[in-house]
Order: structure tokens, then sequence, then C-alpha cells
């Protein structure tokens, strides 16, 4: 048997999502030259910035205690844009409450990274002056504006700038930077001059002006972490991109080639809306400390696209923890293979789903994590034999797709060992043997630490079940081809 | 850090009309305190303006006298001793008739007629330069020797029917040259002053000492006995100088038997108006008034910054969402509170005021504002804002953060 389809090449990353998460893990790394100064403020390489451990809470007592968030278990890492869905009801606003400390939590523990402090501030027991330092860590952006009506929109925000202690030397000039970046500045998006609405009450503001008001008062300390609930639902197009752009921003630096690609006419921007040149530079400058996470309750696709994570709960439950690249990492790579190819769509998606981890494929899974979930990710050691030539077939066995570092392919001819090829992450092998319910045709030995995707026969067999026509069909070929 | 944001005058000034609307409910409680406690200090004080008018530094007055319009004197022996302490510069005897002077005219035209009407008669030495008062000429005073010549207070109770007595007394016509009857003899009045009823008296006339004896004591006087044995207080005045609190003690222990009281004349005041102020209803009913004025203020306060706080729910609990304590919020509520008090003390007070020389034209009454009183009142509102102040933090504290999502 030919171990061809093992040396398929590597599936292509999904550009976006791996640039983007370079840079994120730079950030995370503290490597970078121009982070070094934010190490100490970003948890330890590998750590969340969120851990929730557990978490139920109950709504009422006695006879009318109603559980409503039953063992929510999440780690949320620096930098990631985190998107919560979930029906109505589901759970959603009553965790960021618990997380914002809004709320005294009941059971489990939530830990949220204090920069400042370089340490965890844990929720559980803890009394309401220890909740009242987790909030001012956050930026919290509401559904509601809940701005002061007696107050202009610099006032506004000055009152959330009150509560920081090292705060920029001229507070007046930042708050008036980043409201002229929301487009409440002396500059429409055009760049024609416009009144700006710094000390504009809220009652002359419209709804969406309102609401930058409010983002900009979250956002004016530059937390580490925010939480949102319909961020951008107020907001038309250009100031919604101007929003996800900042928050993205915040989270890791992109080249200002990157940005520019925003900065485009009004035929090309449709409903996806546009940056101004002239925000650029300002973006730059308030943006000048990264790794922030914002957590977003929201149903805008325009967010949801750019999610790294996707959060879906159901009925007070965690119903699915997806980050997104690894996602399209594994969809990718199973792609790759014939035998899932030739399968619906949707299909492989459900089988790349039950495998996911919720761990970037650019970070190693940490042991308590791999706990977690045993069945989907196997780790081998230098050295270690994957799968060794000739083993036979049983419900054991398992279709592999490499997810960090290097293995190699052997195999035996006359009693000598060939090496046929090195493998990298986003290659897979093992499906040979499945399908035609043969031995292992070569010996794959891990040449570095190596995290694996396995995909158990069972699944495997499900799955080929539904697609049969297109499986019997590959297994054709595959005959065909063999003999 | 930017500068603090007035967060509490803002959310009080951001509506004009509703504060300026605030402040008139805080302002009307403000008066309602001022007025009644107003009118509850001219009534005390209206009973002390004699001893008030005494130009001397201590009063020698009989321990069982709780008020000046009971009788009870000094015998001569006893009160002259007082002349013999250093320091002492005078001791002139005042002699007061509360109970049994009449004034009356009668006259063979019956219009003439006046009410037999009960008055109050006080009896100095003309020349001693013991009372006060403003308006009454050394030629009045010098006429005063003459017997049967009083001085009578143009500020006595006014007739009720003013309309056929316009300008009259409840004595009847008053001016001087006037003739009419003290105890049934003939007198005649010679120069008006100013110094206003009470209620123990609806007006007073000043005699010499002689007219007094005569006219006043003599007849209810054992023959032979001297009308003016007893004094009815006894005005000491001082040499420069001299420590009256020194005196005082010095001249206390003259009077061993503790038969004769030395006072000040500020205790003198206060003894007086201690009587009238636990033995009529007058502390009860006005006290009540400035608490109702305080309850009624509280009130409103508290309307005022409940509904400030249940407005702005959202708000409160956003400030509290981004990380700001208990004690901020309370402290922005008690500032409200505070400013309220500011806002409603001013016009209240200016209202109050008026209120004062309004009345004090009308009725009469001494109304007057005191540094002390206008302190005293000025605390009051406030205690009474900070109160439902406090009140009101309770329900900020209640507020749930987690209600902004």
């Amino acid at each position: 048997m030919s171990s061809k389809d093992d040396l398929t090449p590597p599936a292509p990353f999904p550009e976006k999502e791996g640039g983007v998460r370079e840079a994120a893990a730079r950030v995370a790394s503290g490597g970078a030259d121009q982070t070094a100064g934010l190490r100490s403020r970003l948890p330890p390489p590998g750590q969340p910035v969120l851990r929730i451990r557990g978490v139920n809470h109950y709504f009422g007592a006695g006879d009318t205690r109603t559980q409503v968030l039953f063992d929510n278990t999440l780690e949320v890492m620096p930098g990631e844009l985190v998107i919560m869905s979930g029906p109505s009801g589901s759970g959603k606003t009553t965790i960021l409450t618990l997380i914002g400390g809004l709320r005294t939590l009941q059971e489990g523990e939530i830990e949220v990274w204090d920069a400042d402090r370089g340490g965890y501030r844990h929720l559980h027991g803890v009394g309401e002056d220890e909740l009242v330092s987790v909030r001012r860590l956050i930026g919290f952006i509401f559904q509601r504006h809940n701005l002061f009506d007696s107050l202009t929109a610099m006032q506004n925000i000055r009152m959330a700038q009150r509560l920081k202690v090292n705060g920029p030397a001229d507070s007046d000039a930042d708050a008036r930077e980043l409201l002229t970046y929301l487009l409440l500045g002396e500059k429409d998006l055009s760049g024609k001059p416009q009144k700006s609405r710094f000390d504009y009450k809220p009652a002359a503001l419209s709804g969406g002006q309102r609401q930058r008001v409010a983002i900009a008062r979250a956002l004016i300390n530059r937390p580490k972490l925010v939480l949102a609930d319909e961020p951008t639902a107020a907001l038309d197009a250009n100031s919604g991109l101007a929003v996800v752009t900042l928050l993205q921003e915040l989270a890791r630096p992109r080249s200002e080639a990157e940005l520019g690609k925003l900065v485009r006419s009004p035929e090309e921007s449709s409903e996806n809306g546009r940056l101004a040149d002239w925000q650029i530079p300002l973006l730059k400058h308030f943006a000048n400390e990264h790794g922030t996470t914002s957590l977003i309750v929201t149903h805008d696709a325009r967010i949801m696209n750019l999610a790294d994570r996707i959060v879906h709960m159901e009925r007070g439950r965690i119903e699915s923890n997806v980050v997104v690249a690894e996602r399209l990492f594994v969809r990718a790579g199973l792609r790759q293979c014939p035998a899932f190819a030739a399968i619906l769509p949707e299909e492989q998606e459900k089988i790349a789903d039950t495998v996911l981890v919720g761990v970037h494929p650019d970070e190693p899974v940490r042991p308590d994590q791999l706990a977690v979930r045993p069945c989907c990710l196997e780790v081998f050691e230098p050295g270690q034999v994957i799968v060794r030539e000739g083993d036979p077939v049983n419900d054991q066995s398992k279709f592999y797709l490499i997810r960090r570092g290097m293995v190699e392919v052997l195999r035996e001819t006359n009693g000598v060992t060939k090496k046929l090829t090195e493998m990298g992450p986003g290659r897979y092998f093992g499906e040979v043997a499945l399908l035609l319910n043969q031995p292992r045709n070569a010996t794959v030995r891990a040449l570095t630490r190596v995290e694996v995707y396995t995909v158990d026969r069972e699944t495997f067999d499900k799955f080929r079940s539904v697609s049969r026509p297109f499986i019997d069909r590959v297994l054709e070929n595959f005959r065909v081809f063999g003999t | 850090m930017p500068p603090p944001v007035p967060l509490a005058w803002r959310n009080l000034a951001h509506d004009r009309v509703r504060f300026a609307l605030f402040a008139s409910g805080i302002g009307f409680a403000v008066v309602l305190m001022g007025v009644q406690y107003g009118i509850m200090n001219a009534m005390l004080d209206s009973n002390t303006v004699l001893i008030r008018r005494l130009k001397c530094e201590l009063i020698l007055v009989s321990p069982n006298r709780p008020s000046l319009m009971f009788r009870e004197g000094i015998s001569r022996r006893e009160w002259e001793r007082a002349l013999s302490a250093p320091g002492v510069k005078a001791a002139v005897p005042v002699y007061l008739e509360y109970q049994s002077a009449e004034l009356r005219h009668t006259a063979t035209d019956p219009n003439q007629r006046t009410n037999t009407r009960r008055i109050r008669v006080i009896g100095v030495d003309p020349s001693a330069d013991i009372l006060d008062l403003p308006g009454v000429s050394p030629k009045e005073w010098n006429e005063l020797n003459i017997p049967g010549t009083a001085l009578y207070d143009r500020k006595s109770r006014p007739h009720p029917d003013q309309v056929h007595h316009p300008g009259e007394s409840v004595f009847g016509k008053l001016a001087p040259g006037i003739q009419t009857e003290l105890e049934g003899r003939e007198i005649t009045l010679v120069g008006g002053f100013d110094m206003g009823f009470d209620f123990s008296n609806d007006g007073s006339l000043v005699v010499s000492d002689r007219t007094f004896a005569k006219w006043v004591r003599g007849p209810v006087t054992a023959p032979g006995q001297n009308p003016l044995a007893d004094a009815d207080l006894v005005a000491v005045q001082l040499q420069p100088d001299v420590d009256p609190r020194a005196v005082q003690k010095a001249l206390q222990t003259k009077f061993p038997d503790g038969d004769v009281l030395v006072l000040t004349r500020d205790e003198m005041v206060s003894r007086e108006k201690a009587f009238w102020w636990t033995n009529t209803p007058i502390g009860f009913a006005f006290g009540a008034g400035v608490l109702l004025g305080f309850v009624v203020g509280m009130v409103i306060c508290y309307q005022i910054l409940a509904s400030d706080v249940a407005d702005h729910l959202p708000e409160y609990a956003t400030l509290k969402a981004v990380g700001y304590t208990n004690r901020y919020l309370s402290w922005v509520v008690l500032q409200e509170s505070l400013i309220l008090a500011a806002a409603g003390f001013i016009p209240g007070m200016v209202t109050t005021y008026g209120t004062y020389l309004l009345l004090t034209n009308i009725t009469g009454l001494p109304m007057l504002l005191t540094p002390t009183r206008f302190a005293l009142i000025l605390i009051l509102t406030v205690v009474m804002c900070g109160a439902s102040g406090w009140l009101a933090v309770r329900k900020v504290k209640k507020v749930d953060p987690a209600d902004v999502f």
C-alpha cells in the first residue's frame, strides 16, 4: 500500500487568521521588541487572560430558585475577539455580569488577569471592594448607552478617566482624539470640517453618536478585557467598522498596509463600511497598548466574521467553544484527505468540530486542557511511535491530523528501514488502513513533540456510512490505484 | 487625572425649570420653619422687651417671681444692701403693675367713652435714666415728674375694629395731651414710646415712681405703709470696667437667705422666656410648626433625591459597573442634598425675612432675625436635607450594577 496520501502537501493556512494570530502570539510571548515593555502586563505565555471553571448560577431563592448556568468552563487567551452566541435566555448576559464582577459568584471560580498587578484576581467569595477593583479592569459596553443626560460627551468620558490611576498626562486630548477617531470630532469621514460633538449632551446626539460616546467611555482606559453587549447595534457601517477596527487594534497591532485595505471608496465599501486615511494615525496613536481581549455578545455578522473564538451557549451551558483558526485548520486538513474530501462539506465540518480542543493551533496544548478532552488529541514525545507498520486495524485504530510538531514516515523493506518523508502541521496519516481495513502500511514516529488530532474508527465509519456512495467511489479509486 | 466632574450639581442643574421647582420646594420648607420659629421667638421676645429696655447690667428679682406678671417684690431693706457692693454704681427700683391697673375714659359723651382695660404700669424715677424709651424726649421725661402724667405705648394692642376706630388702641385714642383715667383717677398722657404688647398685657404706661405710688399702689396699701416699700425689680448699674460676673457673685453673697436672685440682664431674659416656654403652649405650638416645616422639607427633599436616583438608575448602575464605589455614589447623593439645601435656603431665607418685616408691620410683634436664629434655621435646613440625603443613599446603594446589561 502506498503512503502517497500521507504525502499530500500541507494545507495552506487561512491567510487572515494565521497572519493576525502570529502577531498575537508575538504579543503574548512578549518576544517582539516593541512589546517588551508590555510583557509584565500580560499573563505568562499559554495562560489565559480569563479563566472560568465550573460556574453554576442560580436566580431566586427558596422554591423559586432556578439554575441558569450549568457547570460552565471557559478560557480566553490574551488578544482574542470572543463572540458569545446563543438564543436569548441562554445565559450569555449572566455570564458576562459574573465575569465583570457585577454579580456575586455563587459556585465555581472566575479568574481575571490584572495587568497592573501582574496576577489573577479571583472572584469567588470576595467582598464588594474586590469586585469594584475587578470592574475597574474591564471596559463595559452596554446595549443601552447609559450616558448621564446632564453631562457632556467629554464629561461622561471623564467619569471613566477619573478611575484610572496612571492615565495619560493630557487626558482631555486623549478623549478628544478617541472621539475624533470615532467620527465625533471636527472632521467627518471624508475629512470635511464638521461641528465637534465633544461638548454635546446626550440629548443633542443621535443614537449612534451616543453609542460611540459610550464606547469611548468604555475604551478610554485601554482595558485589558472588554465585555460588550451588542456594541455595534446602533451604529452605521462606517462607525461600526471604526469600533471593530479599534477593538482589533487594541488586541494586537496590525500593519499600516493591512489597515490601509479598509480605506476605500464608498462604492467599494458597501455595507462593510470604510475608514478614512486620517483615522489610521489616530488609531495607531490611541491603541498604544495591545493584548485587549473582547467578549462580545452580538448578532452582527460584521463582527462574527472577525471572531477568534466563538462560544455558543444553550440553556445555560456552553455548548461549543470554537477557536476559529483551529476549526479552519482542521477543516482544511480534512479537506486535503480524499477520504473526507468526498463527503458533504457539512459532514466534514461536523467531524472537524468533534475533534476541536479550543486551543489555537499556534499554541501548545497544556496538560490540563488535554485532560478535558482526552478523546480528540494525543501528544507524543520525540522518538515515540504513533503508528507502527503492520499493526492490525481494530476498533481502537484512528485517523491522525498533525496539529503541531514534525513526524517521520518510515517503511521497512527487506529488513531495512527507509525514511519516506517528514511531515508537519496540517498533514494527516492513517486513513488508508481504516478505509481498506488493512494493517498499517508504514510507521510514523514523532521527531519533535507532536500533537495530533485523532478521529476514532467509530466516528470515521459513521460518516463513512452517511456518505457511502461517495466513499465507495473513492474506495474504488483506491483499489484500482492500489493494485 | 482629569479634573473632577461635578456630577451632583450637573444632575440637578441639568433641567433649570425642575431645579427651580426643587429649590422652591425646599425654600417653602425653609419659610415654614423660619416663620414659625420667628413667631415663636417674637412671642417670647415680646414678653421680654421690658427687661431688654432696662439700662443696667444686673437685675435683682425675687426667686418666687417666676415671671414679670406675678407680683412678688423685694423689700427696700433687702435691695439697698446692693448699694454697698463694690463696683455698683446705682440700684434703681422698678415698679410694675400687671394685675390691677385699669385704664378707661369716662366721658359724658358716650361716644368718647372707652372700655375698661387692664394696662401694665411701669413706675420708675424719671431722673434715674434707667429705662430706654427711644422717642421720648428729655422734656417729656421731665414732664413725667408732675404727678398724674404718663407716657403711653404707641404700639399698644390696636383696636380690633379699625373701621370705626382707625388708629385707635384697645384703650381708645392715645396721644399726648389726652386725659384719661387710671384706676379711676385722672391722668394725662405727655408722650409716647414704642414697646409693644404681649400675652400678659395689651400695652404699657410709664409713670414716675411717685405717680405709681399714688395712683396704682396707694389704693391697695394699708394706711401708714409705704406703697413703694417693695420694688418689683431692681436694676443694678455697674461702674465702668468691672466684671459683671464678679459683681454678680459678690452681690449674691449679700443675700444669704436666698430671697433675692441676682441675675444678669440676659439671664433675666432667659428666665422670663423659659417661663413662657414651659407654662404656655407657645413652645409646643410653634415648635410643632417648625417640626412640620422640617418634615415637609425632608419629604420634599427625599422625593427629589429618590426620583433623581430612580430616573438615573441605569446611569448609576453604569457608574457602579465601571468601578465606582457605593461611597462615591452616596457622596453624590449627599452633595445633591446639600446643594438643594443651599438652593432652598437662600430664597427661603429672603422670603422669611420679608415675612418678618411684614408681620412686624402688621402685628407689632418684634420679629427679629439674630445671627443665632439665622444659624439655627441654616442648620435645620442642612440637617433636613442631609437626613433625606442619607435616606436616599440607601436607594443608590441598592442599585444593582448587573442591571446595566
